[in-house]
């Protein structure tokens, strides 16, 4: 609640309403890269190009046991913890995860019988 | 064929869905252990024994905090490792911090990774968790496998003893007692 501008709060809830497919799973779009923060919240940097973050519960109401609204402080201290997970959550993924990711599923192919192959199953 | 196909499909999901909590695991890596080289390590392990170990992860919930968790196991377990094998490991990466990425108003950026690692490692991960990362302390208190309310303490511990550390710019002495804090804590385990 301590956010600047509550309509940004807003815009962020639409952005994750629209980027999670039907099945609620993350979909890639193109546009504006988003990140998916923690809490579920998914973050446009090219439209809120500042450091405020999404943070709410919307996202996991699937547990209701989540009434608590995540937390969120406002003094130098919280604002200096933000900055820096922002900063790192904000890079490009570096390549040479793409090229591990690669590397996994070629070997998981290659060798279906392993009982590391991914199980999901839609 | 078709079987193999499956496993293509399922694998293009599981990489994006993969891909999309990279950053988040990056950035918990980095504030975890202060250092940007050992964090990328870390996230690296993370993934390769995440996907190793796809069949224990329940679809519908949440991919980011199953992939902290293991990436928290790993950092501990390394943690107790290099505590056994050389004393004050922490303080000497402390020492090579990493060049800020961009410039903060308010405190000078080491200051405060410094500071951030000088916090035991329960209560510094509580701090990144939840106010760092968003979580509620439910959420994060799933991750350590703790309590809600024990998480609550160790936030608020974290950030009594993180403000004691700001306001008093550290004496050559303070770093001394520090290092010698962090030996003998080497030393008891």
């Amino acid at each position: 609640m301590g956010n600047k501008n509550p309509e940004n709060i807003v815009a962020r809830a639409k952005a994750d309403d629209d980027a999670f497919a039907g099945d609620g799973r993350y979909s890639q779009r193109p546009g504006p890269r988003r990140v998916e923060t923690f809490s579920g919240w998914v973050m446009t940097r090219d439209e809120f190009g500042d450091r405020r973050r999404g943070v709410g519960e919307a996202r996991c109401g699937a547990q209701p046991a989540q009434r608590q609204r995540p937390v969120e402080f406002q003094d130098s201290i919280g604002k200096e913890l933000r900055n820096l997970y922002d900063d790192v959550v904000a890079q490009p993924v570096p390549d040479r995860f793409l090229k591990l990711l690669n590397q996994l599923e070629t070997n998981v192919l290659s060798s279906p019988a392993t009982s590391s192959a991914p199980r999901k199953s839609e | 064929m078709k079987a193999s196909e499956e496993a293509h499909s399922a694998g293009q999901g599981l990489r994006a869905d993969l891909i999309s909590a990279i950053p988040s695991l990056r950035a918990f890596a980095v504030s975890i252990c202060g250092n940007s080289d050992r964090a990328d390590d870390l996230v690296q392990e993370t993934l390769v024994k995440a996907w190793g170990s796809l069949g224990t992860f329940s679809e519908g919930t949440n991919l980011t905090a199953w992939l902290f968790t293991i990436l928290r196991n790993i950092y501990y377990s390394e943690f107790r490792k290099r505590r056994r094998e050389a004393p004050d490991p922490d303080g000497l990466i402390a020492g090579r911090l990493v060049a800020p990425e961009s410039q903060h108003a308010h405190m000078d950026f080491l200051d405060f990774r410094d500071a951030m690692q000088k916090l035991p490692l329960d209560q510094r991960e509580a701090l990144i968790l939840v106010a760092a990362s968003g979580m509620s302390y439910e959420e994060a208190a799933e991750i350590c496998n703790c309590a809600p309310g024990t998480m609550k303490s160790r936030v608020n511990r974290a950030r009594n003893r993180l403000s004691e550390l700001m306001s008093a710019p550290p004496t050559a002495e303070a770093r001394e007692w520090s290092a010698a804090e962090h030996l003998s804590a080497a030393t008891r385990d």
